[in-house]
């Protein structure tokens, strides 16, 4: 899990790792395969193995939700359409989302596209999967169904999950591996448990910059 | 400088969108849907604008026939050249350049700042293939037959309004424009057509690809992609024109 705060470049390193941005120095390796010493068609293989739910959904507007989640699996699969249909609702129903399929983007609410991006992001069972602010724009509890949803696929897949956001629920929910982000540099690294415990400045401001998490700090 | 790197850079992004598709069956299939998006969708605004065209020119070459020396048939010879040789291929074309390419750069550019084309990215899909190839196609394949439908109906506008307005028989217009056809006009206006429909879809496409920002953005890259190809396809019509028929 990436944190910070706005402007300190989480999605910045998020696209450089997926390749949207170019870097001007390091390496980004996939499973020993760096990334930027592939041509083409080597990194759109690695491509091919990464799933990402964007900020905003990137759902494609023209198709509807259950094309949106074809789509991927009709690039790189020779399933018949039945198939491709089964496999897409099997994907939708594991983000707990039915009776939507002919629905399109614009008719759903914040939360049902992030559920749609993750079920699309599946779908052809990728072995990296990238969330970039998975939860903003999205009510506490929508945003529990979307961190939990999130840590049971990275379980249930057994695949690698990045998160990138500034949600402290988030961070307790489902941190696992914390990395805090300041002013562009990796400025912290821990679990969750030694976040709530460091000393570190510009951590704790980040931490408990809420009345409540302050609060539950002198508590305990 | 900037005009190299806009140049360059629209080169690069043609050339990427013509590398070898992931799946041909669904780039097919995309070609069908622009083919009916596109071209399809264009067939009221073409018919429309060719009628009145047609007409208008019939009355204004009648109107400027004062020597009654000049036969009246020469009426229907003005149209048909007019319509085959630049009102077809090149006003059409700068009003599809308005309708398609406005559609192209606005659509391309909302999926640049919505994320969709770097979704697009991430499956591992060239989306500069996926997205801007199928419209190229479809406007060269299907703008030539917008253009000889442009033709026909200008004819039959000028033809229809003539008549009725009685400032040509109908004998005289038929004859007006079988007098000394030359099919060369045909192939040198779909071979323009041609070119002005490469141009109607790629460089809005560029526009629309390279949007950054926000809504403010896609508009303005709307409006860049119309601007630009409208002066493309003057520009080409110039250059077409001399080295075709001089």
């Amino acid at each position: 899990m990436i944190i910070g705060e706005s402007g300190s470049g989480k999605t910045t390193i998020l696209k450089c790792i997926v390749g949207l941005n170019d870097i001007d120095a390091g390496e980004v390796l996939f499973d020993g395969r760096n990334f930027y010493n592939l041509d083409f068609n080597g990194k759109k293989e690695i491509r091919k193995e990464i799933g990402m739910l964007f900020q905003g959904g990137a759902l494609f507007d023209s198709k509807t939700v259950e094309e949106n989640v074809v789509f991927p699996i009709s690039m790189f699969t020779d399933l018949s359409v039945s198939e491709k249909r089964d496999r897409a609702n099997f994907c939708l129903q594991r983000v707990n989302l039915e009776n939507a399929n002919h629905l399109y983007p614009s008719e759903l609410s914040g939360g049902m596209k992030k559920r749609v991006a993750i079920a699309r992001a599946i779908a052809v069972q990728p072995k990296y999967l990238f969330c970039d602010e998975p939860n903003s724009g999205l009510d506490p509890k929508t945003s529990i169904v979307i961190d939990n949803l999130i840590k049971e696929i990275t379980e249930e897949y057994n695949i690698t999950t990045m998160v990138i956001t500034h949600d402290m629920n988030s961070v307790i929910e489902i941190g696992d591996h914390i990395l805090f982000i300041y002013k562009g540099e990796k400025w912290w690294e821990g679990d969750k448990k030694e976040i709530l415990k460091t000393d570190n400045k510009e951590v704790c401001d980040f931490v408990y910059a809420t009345k409540f998490m302050k609060e539950l700090k002198t508590k305990f | 400088m900037n005009i190299f790197f806009h140049f360059g850079r629209y080169f690069i992004l043609i050339k990427r969108a013509f590398a070898r598709p992931e799946k041909f069956s669904i780039y097919v299939d995309r070609i069908f849907e622009e083919i009916y998006i596109l071209g399809i969708g264009s067939l009221g605004i073409v018919a429309i604008i060719s009628i009145f065209m047609g007409a208008v020119i019939t009355i204004q070459t009648a109107f400027n026939f004062e020597s009654p020396l000049l036969p009246f048939y020469a009426v229907g010879v003005a149209v048909r050249d007019s319509m085959i040789l630049e009102f077809s291929p090149a006003i059409v074309s700068l009003i599809l350049a308005g309708k398609v390419g406005s559609s192209i750069a606005s659509e391309i550019g909302t999926m640049r700042v919505t994320e969709q084309i770097d979704a697009l990215e991430i499956m591992g899909i060239n989306s500069s293939g996926y997205l801007i190839f199928p419209k190229i196609i479809a406007s060269v394949f299907f703008n030539p037959i917008l253009i000889i439908f442009s033709m026909f109906l200008g004819i039959a506008g000028g033809y229809a309004i003539g008549v009725m307005s009685g400032v040509v028989s109908s004998h005289q217009f038929i004859y007006g424009i079988t007098y000394d056809f030359r099919p060369f006009n045909v192939i040198y206006a779909l071979i323009k057509s041609g070119v002005f429909a490469f141009i109607i879809a790629s460089v809005p496409a560029y526009h629309g690809y390279y949007t950054n920002g926000g809504a403010l953005e896609v508009g303005r890259s709307s409006t860049k992609g119309v601007v630009y190809s409208s002066v493309l396809i003057l520009a080409f019509d110039l250059i077409l024109t001399k080295l075709l028929l001089t």
